[in-house]
């Protein structure tokens, strides 16, 4: 497996608050790997270390190999970045943001420039500040996309955009980085649009990751079983591996499982019982019981 | 054929897509023959990771239902008329789960035989009507 982006123990503090506590992930390449959290997680503090933007306070960090203190530089030439709030210059037009952009890129790429420019149809001739938030955005991602960058770094990028430009925004990340084998880093509290294109899921809480797993197993193993016995189980049932939390309710108990479903679904089988549902838990409620779990 | 996914259940996207198609082909929606499109399409087309499309040929293309052709494409496998060891395997283990549950269900073994029986019925009429057409 080779490695787009390897982070290891990655810290950083901000007067007394810690915002990113000791992290390590490893993000392969052609992965979309999908960051998320809630607000004040720790997502783009993190993303601005890798960035070279800010500088980690313990731990190091790679990307394409190099370090991301020294080569950043580097890296960055091989990075394509779309920020949460677009800071643009708002007195230039869209081709003047376009011609300046391209000065810094040798490998700049006019023809995905304007095939977008096109398909978005941003008006080349309006001022940046007179765009519409969701415009900004699909310029922010036409620029980032116009050196073909091997890695595309992603930070809330779908918030201020309507269902037609975000669907849109997600099959340009498809078409032009995922079939090419080229890696995103897709940083998002909108679960939904991250649960279409990820493979891999990322979720920080308080700085810290606290799950790293391929989407499918994730969706796979984590469920919710209901099971109304015949008689009451032996409590050393609950106690296997896998399960996080088993709790009566009526007549029913829930159990919940995180690891190892087959053979905890097999250990209840043994039990008599009048029914056993397995319930499929989407992202958002997955997403919701794992940072819950972890105030506790 | 028109594919569809619902990325926000709780059962993964590969699995919705492998049953989707093998469903197809069992009910010659998709025939015999006829080519799928390529990981590149379908994941641009469903707007969903390419990484999910190739993991669903793999394994159709292990259970024998779709066959690559290098450089040709993806097509419908000939229907088989004798089940390899890995079919077999497959099937056994569907029967059993079945029969699981109608045990812990309570379902007697006649009754499950008589409701066995009718599903065939209705299979058979569907896939003759389907070849009529």
């Amino acid at each position: 497996m080779s490695w787009v982006i390897e982070l290891d123990g990655v810290h950083k503090t901000f007067a007394e608050k810690t915002a990113v506590n000791q992290l390590s992930l490893k993000v392969s390449q052609g992965s979309i790997f999908g960051f998320i959290g809630p607000n004040g997680a720790g997502k783009t503090t993190l993303i601005k270390m890798m960035l070279g933007l800010l500088t980690p306070d313990q731990g190091r960090g790679s990307i394409f190999g190099m370090d991301i203190v020294k080569d950043s530089v580097k890296i960055r030439q091989r990075i394509g970045y779309v920020a949460e709030t677009q800071s643009m210059y708002g007195y230039m037009s869209v081709a003047e943001i376009m011609g300046f952009c391209r000065s810094f890129y040798p490998q700049w790429n006019k023809d995905t420039v304007e095939k977008y420019l096109d398909i978005f149809q941003l008006p080349q001739k309006q001022k940046i500040k007179n765009l519409s938030k969701g415009m900004k955005t699909q310029l922010a991602l036409i620029i980032s996309l116009a050196h073909n960058p091997d890695l595309l770094i992603l930070d809330e990028p779908t918030s201020g955009l309507d269902a037609v430009s975000r669907q849109e925004f997600l099959r340009i990340i498809i078409e032009e980085l995922s079939v090419q084998g080229k890696t995103v880093f897709f940083s998002s509290h909108q679960l939904h649009d991250v649960e279409k294109i990820a493979d891999m899921i990322g979720i920080i809480n308080n700085g810290k990751l606290i799950e790293t797993r391929k989407m499918d197993e994730l969706k796979s193993t984590v469920k919710k079983i209901r099971v109304v016995f015949q008689r009451e189980p032996d409590g050393s049932l609950f106690l296997q591996p896998g399960i996080v939390k088993a709790e009566k309710q009526g007549s029913a108990y829930l159990i919940d499982v995180e690891d190892n479903l087959t053979e905890v679904i097999n250990q209840i089988k043994q039990y008599p019982h009048f029914t056993l549902d397995i319930i499929d838990q989407s992202l958002e409620k997955i997403f919701i019981e794992k940072v819950r779990g972890e105030g506790k | 054929m028109w594919y569809h996914v619902d990325p926000h259940s709780g059962i993964p996207i590969y699995i919705q897509l492998k049953e989707q198609i093998k469903k197809a082909v069992a009910s010659n929606l998709l025939k015999e023959g006829e080519q799928l499109p390529s990981v590149r399409e379908l994941a641009i087309k469903l707007t969903i990771n390419p990484n999910t499309v190739a993991r669903v040929y793999q394994e159709l293309e292990r259970e024998g239902i779709i066959e690559t052709a290098r450089g040709l494409g993806t097509f419908v496998a000939r229907r088989r008329e004798e089940y390899g060891a890995a079919q077999e395997d497959i099937l056994e283990r569907a029967l059993e789960s079945l029969m699981v549950e109608a045990y812990q269900l309570g379902v007697d073994q006649e009754r499950l035989r008589i409701k066995f029986e009718k599903k065939l019925d209705v299979w058979r009429d569907r896939l003759k009507k389907e070849g009529d057409v």
